[in-house]
């Protein structure tokens, strides 16, 4: 069934064309946060704040743009304000990290790593300065990259997603490759 | 092709996006480059992490979740709307009760409190009477009114 079908169940409150428009989406929505959290639960949760948001909102949904843009708009916006209020606590996270010696992340990349411990730290150590880097990328190129590269986005999607031009897409996604790969080169020659 | 100009294009590389010529170009100086092919190596392994990422799925309970969050927001939104309408009611009828009742009490406090003014004496008149309810004669206006 069309999205637009689905939505017009939705409305009508079917739960059957919510959990087909769930099953649809679950995963680009998923993708999409975990390229801003690099962290299963927290890509989880905002997954779950995204289709609560897509449910109540649903109504307000004017087709003026696909409904798969409109809803890579909402994961984007709720990533980029989890990421946001996360700064505000920043300080405790890193108390906690202190505590703990080590971060969440670290347990999904050594569950998709296998048991070798040297692999595993070495690809913890990779995984953590390549976050970094991402993160410290301005706004819009971290946007454009993350939907590029985590979600497969295209230009012409990624260009909607984020209403702005083509070409503007083209420039954000190169400038982001190239301060990325500054800063994971430095990484590699100081280490 | 010198190291500067391959560490400016590296990431295209790993990408598969350069021109032919400049990918020829700078394979030939990594196979030379050792330097350069450990950066290459290095920035491969890290942007493939990206991949392995990818690969992981949200847990399989993840709708159940969903589903019971909508549930719970339409539940208590329902009993907020109740409360909410019945609060705006009952809030000016109760202000308006304890208005009236505030007006009343005062009036009859007002009213029970006499005044003494100055020079007044003190007389107590007593709105009590005996009652007699006996109509009949008493023993002892019986025997005074002997004839």
């Amino acid at each position: 069934m069309s999205d637009s079908g689905l939505i017009d169940r939705i409305k009508k409150g079917d739960q059957q064309a919510f959990k087909l428009l769930f099953d649809k989406y679950h995963l680009k929505v998923f993708n999409t946060c975990m390229g801003f959290m690099h962290n299963k639960n927290d890509a989880e949760d905002i997954t779950q704040d995204v289709f609560i948001e897509v449910y109540k909102s649903v109504n307000k949904f004017r087709r003026e743009s696909k409904f798969s843009t409109w809803i890579y708009r909402i994961a984007v916006n709720k990533s980029l304000n989890h990421i946001r209020d996360n700064k505000k606590s920043n300080w405790l996270n890193n108390i906690e990290t202190l505590i703990a010696g080590t971060k969440n992340n670290e347990v999904e990349i050594k569950d998709t790593l296998g048991t070798d411990p040297e692999i595993i730290f070495e690809n913890t150590e990779k995984a953590d300065m390549l976050h970094r880097a991402i993160d410290s990328l301005p706004k819009n190129q971290k946007i454009a990259f993350t939907l590029n590269k985590y979600e497969d986005l295209s230009y012409k999607q990624i260009s909607e997603v984020m209403d702005i031009s083509l070409s503007s897409v083209e420039s954000l996604i190169h400038r982001a490759k190239k301060n990325l790969q500054k800063k994971l080169l430095n990484y590699y020659k100081i280490n | 092709m010198n190291c500067k100009e391959v560490n400016k294009n590296l990431i295209f590389y790993v990408e598969g996006e350069l021109q032919p010529e400049k990918e020829t170009e700078l394979q030939e100086h990594l196979k030379d480059c050792h330097d350069c092919n450990v950066l290459f190596l290095n920035l491969k392994e890290t942007l493939a992490i990206i991949t392995q990422e990818k690969a992981a799925k949200p847990n399989p309970f993840l709708f159940t979740r969903i589903q019971e969050e909508i549930n719970n927001l339409e539940e208590p939104r329902k009993v907020f709307v109740l409360n909410s309408n019945f609060i705006k009611i009952l809030q000016p009828v109760t202000l308006s009760l304890l208005l009236v009742l505030g007006v009343v009490f005062g009036i009859s406090m007002g009213n029970s409190i006499q005044y003494q003014t100055p020079g007044q004496s003190m007389v107590y008149q007593s709105d009590e009477f005996y009652l007699n309810d006996l109509q009949q004669e008493t023993i002892e206006s019986f025997l005074l009114t002997e004839e």
